[in-house]
């Protein structure tokens, strides 16, 4: 005999999947083995597990620095930012503001900051093609394959040691410039002395600009006039190299 | 015979990590791969690159698992949806009669219906949109389900056959998932499979699952077993000679025992062809 089904019955049983609310058999059959309790329980175990797995897959550096605390931090973030998107690959985007709100270490927020840049930039669409003919003239942008990072702990050096096998140093407290780019189908990252920070964090505008509006925006914003002139030229071929800057 | 006009691709396998390399460098024996759908509607990156050289080398279907026909439509998944079916002008594609989240949360899991008649409607409203708005034909899979609804009005493969005929399109039926589902919930598959439109039937899912306290669970880890072995052999004898794929998600073995899996599939076509 059916019953009439609650208007509130996905909610209902969001709650439960997602261990919010206790496991209420009411609305199920229940069947040769397995109560009506235990039939909606086995989706809330495999909540916890497809959410655990693709934490892990996506913040492999701060799941590996948290060992094996992992499981029940990402079931507490899971509990707190439950995943609003279709994608699993967007579950962890709200780490890093987690982290800070529970005042985690910089060594944490750090790991989170680099394994949310090596995700986006892996998805990334591609450069729009420089010609170098222009270049001199050509409004130019950051790449959307290139993310600009300060760290407070050489959290990338950290996480680079750890996923190669390594067992990796203690972080120490710096001032890291780092972009994570992709470059070739391969994620990498690379430090930038702070001029040549300055210089690519000026070609983050919206219109892009010209190099000679990049370097004058880089000096208004405070970046060394001696170590800036000595290396225009390198650094710009770096980063057309690397595929940090794309046409605008 | 189907009643709609898309070809038999013979057996393939789902496109996974673990196989990138030798399946784009080396281009190995296998009929047509299945991609999740999800997983290629990306702005850039590797992945898209190497969907490109997968579909230079072999005929390639688009399977989603977030469409969420259950619930209301998510409007970046359907723009990004429908630009992948352009890219890949695949013959069909597909989702789950399911419901993955609901109000903004998703669990990521394919949750059951309840078949009930207003449940129907909605899900037959879905599918009509996602064929009028792609121009392509959807084919609706059957789920692996752990629980039953008091609330639902009727058995599953009714509720399947109604869906399919008032939207008018066609079944990807994974046998695998009614072999579970039988097990889970004590129907017997043979009647569930006798209530299906057949001549509906676009694509057929092949794999294995895990035996648990109380119930079978769809994992897609082992071999295909006995059972559905059996299943797969009569119901191909009723559908005639359909697009068949083995599903293999996780502790992947090499690629050539999914070559071998898939041997094992063609035996059991050209079996069932045989006079």
């Amino acid at each position: 005999m059916s019953e009439a089904l609650p208007d509130d019955w996905r909610a209902r049983l969001l709650l439960m999947i997602r261990g919010i609310s206790p496991l209420d058999g009411s609305m199920f059959g229940g069947g040769p083995g397995l109560s009506p309790a235990q039939q909606i329980g086995v989706y809330a175990e495999q909540h916890v597990l497809r959410h655990r797995a693709a934490l892990r897959a996506n913040l492999p550096g701060l799941t590996a620095f948290w060992g094996p605390a992992t499981d029940e931090l990402l079931d507490a973030y899971v509990r707190a930012h439950p995943s609003t998107s279709w994608t699993l690959e967007r579950l962890g985007l709200e780490m890093g503001a987690w982290l800070s709100a529970r005042g985690a270490t910089e060594e944490e927020r750090g790991l989170a900051a680099v394994d949310l840049a090596v995700l986006a930039v892996f998805h990334a669409p591609p450069p729009r093609p420089l010609d170098a003919a222009t270049l001199g003239v050509a409004h130019l942008g950051r790449s959307p394959t290139a993310r600009r990072l300060r760290l407070e702990r050489d959290a990338h050096r950290w996480r680079a040691q750890a996923l190669s096998g390594e067992t990796p140093a203690p972080m120490e407290p710096c001032d890291a410039r780092v972009v994570v780019y992709r470059h070739e189908g391969r994620v990498r990252h690379l430090e930038l002395p702070a001029a040549a920070d300055a210089l690519l964090a000026a070609l983050d505008a919206e219109q892009g600009r010209t190099v000679a509006e990049a370097v004058d925006h880089a000096l208004q914003g405070g970046a060394d006039p001696d170590e800036l002139g000595a290396a225009i030229g390198p650094w710009f071929r770096l980063f057309v190299e690397r595929g940090l800057i794309e046409a605008r | 015979m189907s009643r709609f006009a898309v070809p038999d691709l013979g057996v393939g396998v789902g496109f996974r990590v673990p196989h990138y390399g030798v399946v784009i460098n080396e281009r190995p024996r296998m009929d047509w791969f299945e991609v999740i759908a999800e997983n290629f509607m990306l702005d850039g990156g590797p992945p898209l690159d190497n969907l490109s050289r997968l579909q230079a080398a072999y005929p390639v279907v688009p399977h989603g698992v977030s469409m969420s026909l259950g619930d209301a439509v998510d409007e970046d998944h359907e723009r990004r949806l429908l630009a992948l079916l352009a890219r890949l002008n695949p013959p069909w594609f597909s989702d789950h009669a399911c419901w993955t989240g609901h109000a903004g949360v998703n669990t990521h899991d394919l949750l059951p219906l309840p078949h009930t008649e207003a449940v129907l409607r909605h899900v037959v409203d879905r599918i009509k949109r996602a064929q009028d708005r792609s121009g392509r034909l959807f084919a609706v899979e059957n789920v692996s389900s752990y629980l039953s609804y008091r609330a639902s009005t009727m058995p599953e493969a009714e509720f399947l056959a109604e869906l399919c005929e008032r939207a008018d399109c066609a079944l990807l039926l994974d046998v695998n998932n009614v072999f579970v589902s039988s097990v889970n919930h004590g129907f017997a598959p043979e009647e569930y499979l006798r209530a299906l439109p057949l001549d509906r039937v676009v694509q057929l899912h092949l794999a294995g699952h895990s035996v648990r306290e109380g119930f079978r669970l769809d994992t897609h880890d082992y071999p295909v077993c006995d059972e559905v072995w059996a299943l797969y052999s009569a119901v191909i004898r009723e559908t005639g000679p359909v697009s068949t794929l083995i599903e293999w998600d996780d502790l992947i073995p090499s690629f050539e025992r999914l070559q071998a899996e898939a041997d094992a599939a063609r035996r059991v076509r050209d079996e069932a062809k045989a006079p």
